[in-house]
């Protein structure tokens, strides 16, 4: 009996030593930093600079860590997991409303990929150009009242969709939302569910081989939309020369990526192909071309003039009309000092 | 000669179960291709992700890491279920005590735990490997208290008889007749563990089947999907035989009445 029990206990143990993690050293004589990406177009200049040697050039050791979306991202600050990285707009704003969160730098521009598509024989697709300044926005109000659209709540898609229907002067109580993440509505829209579905990239190259037609984008309602470079706030208060050269780095792999314009598909590919996105390569070529990286100098200039706080501000009142915000957490996000400008500004 | 004949009786009616589940598949696969890939898509998908690492782990690496989180949770789930199944088995005391509290706990499914675990642990080992500890403990103390329960009074007679005390009457009478009842809570509790590591794994997971379907839904990579539950199917069955195993090498007794 002994016997047998102690075996069991054996085997027990021995496969959880088998199966223990080890943790990864960083490389002798360069300082370890956690780094934090989606495995989307913004994480390409992290991966860009490790594999040209930048990372090692500027003396760090990255641990970097592709989260599915920013609300995994932000929970795991709680943890510690990160120190740097980059997000989309509503990741940061919850981001930096409840895990006090910096933004020091802007990075893909995603105006051209924020789009709401309906099937070709969608009256809405009927005719365009009915809102005076707004040429691009196909239907009328009544042709968009009444519609049943698959759109992700509080997300770019969302205020885009928001921003569509304010146009013909409706509102969300005029149409039938239904919430449901950007990767399950491209498939349940392809499986005949709702009439409007909200889409970003690279769902909109799937959406536009489905031969969909585009109503209404980000571009097409004026909104524009960066994601964003983040840091935590312990990060920039105990380490700030460690985040510097970061934002250093990652910033040198956004120059290798604008600098070698026809190579760069290639590297989204291999690098989403890495991370188990299956894509092809014309979409890649699409993503470079349809969301360009800002430069140093257009990163600065969207920091200090206020550009990207407005934008920022634009994005947290619509999440408090949403209910995911307070006013109190907007009136924090308007007085606070969440845009850390100084970084950017010494490179 | 006959036992020959009844073993390639039973392969053949397994390769026939599976021959007309991949036909199956197929003629559905066929129809809507879209949201159905074939099996031989999947095959060729599993031949991409074992031939390429998905965010830096091996198709090997993804599957170690979930069961790693199993194995280590029906470790613990081991060690708080079986003193405690024995002691709410042994002692009405005890039952009365524990039991409101358990039967409170019992159902509520792991996964209505995971903003809790999130705020408490955060998304890294721990909470995933507590999160399926919650699911596993439950069979083991269950099967743990009925086996005590269910031990013939005639042996409990048999050792009070010859004066056995009460810690020597539970380690060498109640122990060894509940353990067929015990393995089978073990048992269950690293198949409901399989299940709860997928939930656990999706969120905010570096590895794991569940990372890998997660992913596959992210990237609308069906065949993806497809190859993750499979996998969880194939290493479900290989754990199921060998701890079919290990309790025919620990409980030779029940074999022999079966």
């Amino acid at each position: 009996m002994k016997k047998h029990l102690s075996l069991a206990l054996m085997l027990i143990v021995s496969a959880c030593m088998l199966f223990a993690g080890g943790s990864k050293e960083a490389a002798e004589g360069l300082d370890p930093i956690n780094v934090s990406h989606h495995p989307y177009i913004h994480g390409l200049p992290t991966i860009v600079a490790e594999n040209e040697g930048i990372y090692t050039a500027n003396g760090l050791a990255p641990n970097i860590t592709m989260y599915g979306g920013g609300t995994a991202q932000n929970e795991a600050i709680a943890s510690d997991a990160w120190d740097v990285g980059t997000t989309g707009m509503a990741g940061a704003v919850l981001g930096v409303v409840g895990y006090d969160m910096k933004v020091i730098g802007a990075t893909v521009y995603d105006g051209n990929t924020i789009d709401i598509w309906v099937r070709p024989d969608s009256d809405i697709a009927k005719v365009k150009g009915q809102v005076e300044g707004f040429p691009d926005i196909y239907g009328t109000a009544d042709t968009w009242k009444g519609k049943r659209i698959i759109c992700q709540s509080a997300s770019n898609c969302h205020l885009v969709l928001l921003a569509t229907l304010e146009k013909f002067g409706l509102t969300a109580d005029d149409v039938e939302i239904v919430d449901m993440t950007v990767a399950q509505s491209y498939p349940a829209f392809k499986a005949g569910e709702a009439d409007v579905v909200g889409l970003w990239a690279p769902f909109g190259y799937l959406a536009e081989q489905e031969g969909w037609i585009k109503v209404s984008s980000a571009n097409a309602v004026d909104l524009a939309f960066y994601n964003l470079i983040v840091a935590t706030d312990k990060a920039v208060k105990e380490k700030p020369e460690l985040v510097q050269r970061w934002l250093k780095t990652y910033c040198e792999g956004v120059e290798a990526i604008r600098a070698n314009q026809e190579e760069a598909p290639s590297w989204l590919y291999e690098f989403s192909l890495d991370e188990g996105i299956t894509t092809t390569e014309e979409d890649c070529v699409k993503e470079i071309a349809l969301r360009p990286f800002p430069t140093i100098e257009e990163q600065k200039e969207l920091m200090n003039s206020g550009e990207l706080k407005d934008l920022f501000l634009t994005f947290a009142q619509f999440l408090v009309n949403q209910g995911n915000l307070t006013q109190a957490d907007y009136d924090k996000l308007a007085t606070g000092d969440f845009i850390d400008t100084e970084f950017i500004n010494n490179l | 000669m006959n036992q020959t004949k009844e073993i390639l009786k039973t392969i053949g009616f397994t390769m026939l179960s599976i021959g007309l589940f991949l036909v199956l598949w197929t003629f559905l696969a066929v129809r809507n291709p879209d949201f159905l890939p074939s099996p031989l898509i999947c095959i060729e998908k599993l031949g991409q992700m074992m031939g390429r690492p998905i965010s830096r782990v091996s198709l090997g690496g993804h599957i170690l890491s979930s069961l790693r989180r199993v194995l280590l949770a029906v470790f613990f789930a081991t060690l708080i279920g079986l003193p405690l199944g024995l002691a709410m088995g042994w002692s009405r005391k005890v039952n009365a005590f524990v039991a409101p509290i358990f039967e409170f706990l019992r159902p509520i499914p792991p996964i209505a735990w995971i903003p809790l675990v999130i705020l408490w642990f955060g998304v890294g080992e721990v909470s995933k490997v507590f999160l399926v500890t919650l699911g596993a403990y439950v069979p083991i103390l269950m099967n743990t208290v009925t086996g005590v329960k269910m031990v013939p009074p005639v042996l409990l007679n048999v050792g009070r008889i010859y004066k056995a005390s009460n810690v020597q009457i539970l380690r060498e009478i109640v122990l060894p007749a509940a353990l067929p009842a015990i393995f089978a809570g073990v048992k269950t509790a690293v198949s409901s563990g399989w299940m709860i590591v997928l939930a656990a794994e999706m969120m905010a997971s570096r590895s794991g089947v569940g990372f890998l379907i997660n992913r596959g839904m992210e990237a609308y990579d069906v065949a993806m999907i497809i190859v993750g539950m499979c996998i969880i199917g194939v290493v479900g069955y290989l754990i199921s035989i060998v701890l079919t195993f290990l309790e025919r090498r620990l409980c030779p007794w029940k074999t022999n009445l079966e």
